[in-house]
C-alpha cells in the first residue's frame, strides 16, 4: 500500500518535470499545440481517492506547474475544473460497483471498450484544455485560437498520454 | 439558519471546487494590474538556480547560433569603429571622450528563462538591482529588441517579452519615413508581430525595415523591430492590417543588453508637467 502512494506521487513528480522541462520546450511549429499530458497523473487517480484530497492534490499540481512556469493560476484553475469533474464524471457515468469487482482503481479499455475509454478520457482532457486556453488568452476577440488550440492540444495530449500509459500500464 | 447550514454541508465539494477555483482565477486577473508584482517576488530565488542549472545544460546545443549571431553584431559594431573613416581636412577631430553626453549606457545580462508559447510571456534574466537594472528600462537582443524590465530583485529581473500581449513599442519605418501607430504582438506566431494605426494611404512594401521611433523614450532611436512581411486593408476602418517579421529570435535568445538611459527621469518629469498644464 505504501509502496503504491510512493509511486503514485514519483508519477506525479516525473509528469510535472517532463512538462516543464521538455513538453513545454518542444517546438510544435504553432501556438495552437501546447499539450499537457502531466493530468494523466490526475486521470489515473483511484476512484476510492477522497473527493476533497483529489481537489487539494490536483490544485497543488497546478500550483507547483504555475509557479514554475510563470502562468500565473491558469493549471491550478485547468486542475480544480478537471478534478471536479472526474469526479462528477466517476459518480455519474461509470458503474463503480462493477469496476471495483473486476479490480480496476482507474478506468480501463476492457471496462466498455476503447472508444469508451477515448470518450471519458479525451472529454477530460478537452474540459481541462479548454479551461486552460481561456484564461491563457483571456479575450473574446482570440475564440477561434482558443478552440483550435484546445482541440489540436488535447489530440496531441492524448497521443503523449497514450505513449505514458503504454510505459506505466497495469491494465 | 438551520436549512442554510444544511445546503452548505451537502454542497461543500462543490463549494470546495468552487473557492479553489476562485482563488486561481484571482491570479490569473492579477496581471491585468499591470504595476503588480506579488507573484515573480514570492519564489524566484529559489527557482532561478533551477532555471541557471538548465541552462547551463541546454545553452551548449545552440552554441553554433550563439556565436553567429554575436560575430554579426559585432562585425556591425567594427563598421562603426573611428578607424574606418577618413578624415582628409583638419577641420574635423574626433573626440573620443564624450562621457558629458553619453545618454545610454548598457548592461550585459544573460537570459536564463524564455517563453514563447504563452500569450503573456516573460524572460528572466541574470541581472538584477545590484547590477542597476530597474523597473521600466528596456533590453534588446543582439538582432532587434527583446522587452522591457517589469520586476527586479537582488540579482534577478522579469522582462515582459515583446510577445506578450501588454507589449508596446513605438514604430519607425524610415524609407517612408514614418513615425506613428504602435507595434504590438497578437499572441498567434512567435516571429509575427502586427503593426497598429497605420493608414491606408501609406505606401509600404513587404521586406521594408522597421525601426524603435525617436518619438518614444522607451528604447533608443534605431533599434531593428523587424521588417515588414506583408499587409492587408483591415476591412473596418481606413487602418492597414501589417504582419511585421520580428528580427530576433525569442526562442535562441541568450545574451541581451538592458539600456539605461541617463536622461529618462528628465524626459519623464518633463512629460508629467505637460500632462499637467495641458487642457
Amino acid at each position: 500500500m505504501a509502496l503504491d502512494y510512493i509511486k503514485r506521487f514519483l508519477l506525479f513528480i516525473v509528469l510535472v518535470l517532463i512538462q516543464f522541462f521538455i513538453i513545454q520546450e518542444l517546438n510544435f511549429g504553432t501556438h495552437l499545440i501546447r499539450p499537457m499530458p502531466y493530468i494523466w497523473a490526475i486521470l489515473v487517480l483511484p476512484f476510492q481517492t477522497n473527493r476533497y484530497a483529489l481537489l487539494i492534490i490536483t490544485f497543488a499540481t497546478g500550483m507547483l506547474l504555475d509557479i514554475f512556469s510563470d502562468t500565473r493560476g491558469m493549471n491550478a484553475a485547468a486542475c480544480s475544473l478537471l478534478a471536479y469533474s472526474k469526479y462528477l464524471a466517476d459518480t455519474r457515468l461509470l458503474e463503480l460497483d462493477v469496476l471495483e469487482r473486476d479490480g480496476y482503481d482507474y478506468l480501463s479499455p476492457n471496462y466498455k471498450g476503447w472508444l469508451y475509454y477515448f470518450y471519458y478520457t479525451g472529454t477530460l482532457t478537452l474540459i481541462h484544455h479548454l479551461c486552460f486556453f481561456v484564461l491563457n488568452y483571456y479575450r473574446w476577440s482570440a475564440l477561434v485560437s482558443i478552440l483550435s488550440s484546445a482541440v489540436f492540444s488535447a489530440a496531441v495530449s492524448l497521443m503523449l498520454m497514450m505513449l505514458i500509459r503504454f510505459f506505466t500500464r497495469k491494465y | 439558519m438551520l436549512y442554510l447550514f444544511r445546503i452548505l454541508r451537502n454542497n461543500l465539494f462543490t463549494i470546495t471546487f468552487l473557492v479553489l477555483f476562485f482563488i486561481s482565477y484571482l491570479q490569473v486577473l492579477q496581471f491585468n494590474d499591470y504595476q503588480q508584482t506579488y507573484y515573480f517576488n514570492t519564489s524566484k530565488s529559489f527557482l532561478n538556480s533551477w532555471d541557471r542549472l538548465k541552462l547551463n545544460v541546454t545553452s551548449y546545443f545552440s552554441l553554433t547560433h550563439k556565436n553567429e549571431s554575436l560575430a554579426r553584431e559585432n562585425t556591425e559594431l567594427r563598421k562603426m569603429l573611428a578607424a574606418n573613416y577618413l578624415f582628409k581636412d583638419g577641420k574635423l577631430r574626433l573626440s573620443s571622450d564624450s562621457s558629458p553626453y553619453k545618454r545610454y549606457h548598457y548592461i550585459l545580462a544573460r537570459v536564463i528563462k524564455s517563453s514563447v508559447y504563452d500569450q503573456n510571456n516573460f524572460i528572466t534574466i541574470d541581472k538584477g538591482k545590484s547590477s542597476g537594472v530597474q523597473k521600466g528600462m528596456a533590453v534588446i537582443a543582439p538582432n532587434g529588441i527583446a522587452g522591457v524590465v517589469y520586476d527586479v530583485s537582488e540579482h534577478f529581473a522579469v522582462l515582459i517579452s515583446v510577445l506578450n500581449t501588454q507589449f508596446i513599442a513605438s514604430p519607425m519605418i524610415p524609407e517612408i519615413n514614418y513615425r506613428a501607430g504602435s507595434v504590438q504582438w497578437d499572441g498567434k506566431s512567435a516571429n509575427i508581430v502586427k503593426l497598429k494605426g497605420i493608414s491606408r494611404f501609406e505606401k509600404l512594401k513587404p521586406g521594408m525595415q522597421v525601426y524603435t521611433s525617436n518619438y518614444s523614450t522607451l528604447f533608443p532611436e534605431g533599434i531593428q523591430i523587424g521588417k515588414i512581411k506583408d499587409f492587408k486593408p483591415s476591412g473596418t476602418d481606413n487602418f492597414l492590417d501589417v504582419n511585421v517579421e520580428l528580427s530576433n529570435d525569442f526562442r535562441k535568445m541568450d545574451y541581451v543588453y538592458v539600456v539605461h538611459d541617463f536622461y529618462k527621469a528628465e524626459i519623464d518629469s518633463l512629460k508629467k508637467t505637460e500632462v499637467q498644464d495641458g487642457p
